[in-house]
């Protein structure tokens, strides 16, 4: 279980977050949306423990967040970044194997060897292992990541007390590696995993997510027990665009969209 | 392109370290005065008390135990610690360009050990006196620490290294330094002088015991400190965030791998000078045999690192013969192109990070 009890971050007397209350259960997708600068990548690193709140406290099983140290929390938790940049040859494996780094202390044992193998097939890479990060495409490369962040919250039984971030992870990429990605992270949250995603898409995030959090100018707008609450009044104040909801012709799910003259 | 992919690292330590004893024999042989084996062979029995084979020549056994022999340590180990700096400070800018020439730690520690030399056994330095032998290395610490910090809170913001913001300010620290050490070598006495211009391309002809255990202990024990971060090192490559994620203590690990660092550098330095490029050099070559995993090009530092050194030591010695050359000279004829190289690789691959990470 995460908890945010009325937080908030300023720096140089500007609020970034303003008193964010949510609370967040395992096998639960969350996604964090709103305009650019309404802080969705700061609450991101809040709740990910990165980043200090300036008031008011993160708890992680009832248990402060700033009470745990940094391995302690590499092994609850993985972050998934927007993309990754590396100066030197690195194979696949040795990235991937990073993300047991918190779970092995000189050599990786048998078990993380294991894990590695499973994440690379499970995001269809195994044939890529022994090539140089630097020659993958964006779509691959992302993919690798998300072997590596994966690895890093691995559990081969009883996964509810880990937790999978993820940050604007499929803003590079094309239409079908985003659906991909997100399906995985789906597939985690059937075993328990948590996961709180940052993301732009709207009809994206209501494809995959049990609950939307909608964040703007650092304040919390809303938070709606179900996706099927979310409504145009709302999309349409949280993006500042004129949205309409239309009939999902695949599911009961809400699906927008965007009107397309803007008055210019 | 990694050369031997498929070749196991413990083949590859194995390899270069067979390659050094040889080159480590090789190397306490050639020089103004050649020794053959037969007299290596027997300048060691005679010291370890045992009846040797032929006639010992006293003035060329003291050659070799008092100068050829810690000659070739200290290169030995200068190859060492400054390839294992290179390396580190690669991952730890997250640039395959630095080297301690580039940063300004070489020049600053050089500095520090000149400012020593000069007016170390003035008034002014009376209270640090008790240091004895080791006040030039710690004042070329200080330097080398001061140098490298100036150009790393420079070049780096918000966890980025800005490569044209850190050559730039390498610049300006080497300038200066250089500036004063080239101030201190005019008002030094005569003698003084002359060594501290030598100084400047490196040489390893004031090589003795004594500054060969100095360097020695310096080197061991930063050298089994920094192999301890391999995997700290490897996870800084996906950025200072992401290695805080994977549970280091980023700001932490920074502040005492350039500790380790500028100690490692600002002691070889004291002792033998400037010698720039190996550093570069050495660990790009590793790259290319087998690839990037920190622990790999720890380990292969220290040893190309030493090999490289006694080769170029050996060329020194050799080219000019009676005479020698500054051993600088040498590494700059050989490293600047592989500089030069590694600019003209990452230009094209600068879209991928390569060279702004």
């Amino acid at each position: 279980m995460l908890k945010a009890n009325n937080v908030s971050y300023c720096i140089d007397n500007r609020y970034l977050l303003k008193n964010i209350s949510l609370e967040f259960k395992p096998g639960e997708f969350t996604v964090i949306m709103g305009q650019n600068g309404a802080g969705k990548s700061t609450l991101l690193r809040l709740l990910a423990g990165s980043t200090k709140a300036t008031e008011g406290e993160i708890t992680l099983f009832d248990k402060d967040i700033k009470s745990y140290k940094e391995i302690e929390l590499a092994r609850m938790r993985a972050v998934l970044s927007q993309h990754y940049e590396i100066s030197f040859p690195v194979t696949i494996r040795d990235i991937v194997m990073m993300g047991r780094y918190p779970h092995f202390k000189s050599e990786p044992a048998k078990k993380d060897i294991e894990i590695i193998d499973k994440t690379l097939t499970l995001m269809g890479i195994e044939n890529l292992k022994e090539r140089s990060y630097d020659t993958l495409s964006g779509g691959e490369a992302q993919k690798v990541q998300m072997a590596r962040v994966l690895s890093q919250i691995w559990q081969h039984e009883n996964n509810n007390d880990k937790i999978l971030f993820l940050d604007e992870p499929v803003s590079q990429l094309d239409i079908q590696y985003q659906y991909f990605m997100l399906q995985v992270a789906k597939k985690f949250t059937k075993e328990n995993v948590m996961v709180i995603a940052v993301l732009h898409d709207l009809n994206l995030a209501l494809a995959y997510a049990d609950n939307i959090v909608f964040l703007k100018n650092g304040e919390l707008v809303s938070k709606f027990d179900s996706i099927y609450d979310i409504d145009k009044k709302i999309v349409n104040d949280v993006f500042n665009i004129e949205m309409e909801n239309i009939p999902n012709p695949f599911s009961d799910k809400p699906h927008f969209i965007v009107k397309n003259e803007m008055g210019l | 392109m990694n050369l031997l992919k498929k070749v196991k690292y413990r083949t590859i330590y194995l390899s270069l370290g067979i390659l050094l004893f040889l080159l480590i024999i090789l190397s306490t042989r050639v020089g103004a005065v050649n020794i053959s084996y037969d007299q290596i062979f027997d300048f060691f029995l005679d010291a370890l008390g045992k009846k040797p084979n032929g006639e010992i020549n006293p003035v060329i056994e003291g050659l070799f135990f008092q100068i050829r022999l810690p000659r070739t340590f200290m290169c030995f180990i200068v190859g060492a610690a400054l390839s294992v700096s290179g390396a580190l400070m690669q991952s730890l800018f997250r640039n395959p360009i630095v080297e301690p020439g580039l940063v300004g730690t070489s020049a600053g520690s050089a500095l520090g050990a000149s400012l020593m030399f000069v007016f170390g056994k003035s008034a002014l330095f009376a209270g640090v006196a008790f240091l004895g032998d080791l006040m030039l290395p710690v004042s070329a610490f200080i330097g080398g620490l001061i140098a490298t910090i100036i150009v790393y809170k420079f070049s780096s913001y918000f966890g980025k290294v800005n490569v044209a913001t850190m050559i730039l300010a390498g610049i300006a620290v080497n300038a200066m330094a250089a500036g004063g050490t080239g101030f201190l070598s005019y008002i030094a006495r005569d003698p003084q002088a002359r060594s501290i211009t030598f100084w400047n391309l490196g040489t390893f002809s004031g090589a003795d015991w004594k500054s060969v255990v100095i360097v020695s202990v310096s080197t061991a024990i930063c050298f089994s400190l920094t192999l301890r971060y391999s995997k700290q090192l490897n996870a800084l490559q996906l950025g200072e965030t992401e290695a805080g994620y994977l549970g280091f203590n980023v700001e932490r690990m920074k502040i005492q791998l350039i500790l380790i660092n500028t100690l490692m550098v600002s002691v070889a330095t004291s002792m033998v000078g400037v010698i720039s490029f190996v550093g570069l050099t050495v660990p790009h070559l590793l790259r290319l045999m087998k690839g990037s995993d920190n622990r790999y090009l720890i380990i292969g530092s220290g040893l190309l690192g030493a090999i490289v050194m006694i080769i170029a030591d050996m060329l020194a010695r050799v080219i000019i013969a009676p005479a020698e050359m500054p051993i600088g000279i040498i590494t700059a004829f050989v490293g600047a192109p592989v500089f030069l190289f590694l600019l003209y690789k990452n230009r094209k691959s600068h879209g991928k990070g390569g060279f702004l990470a």
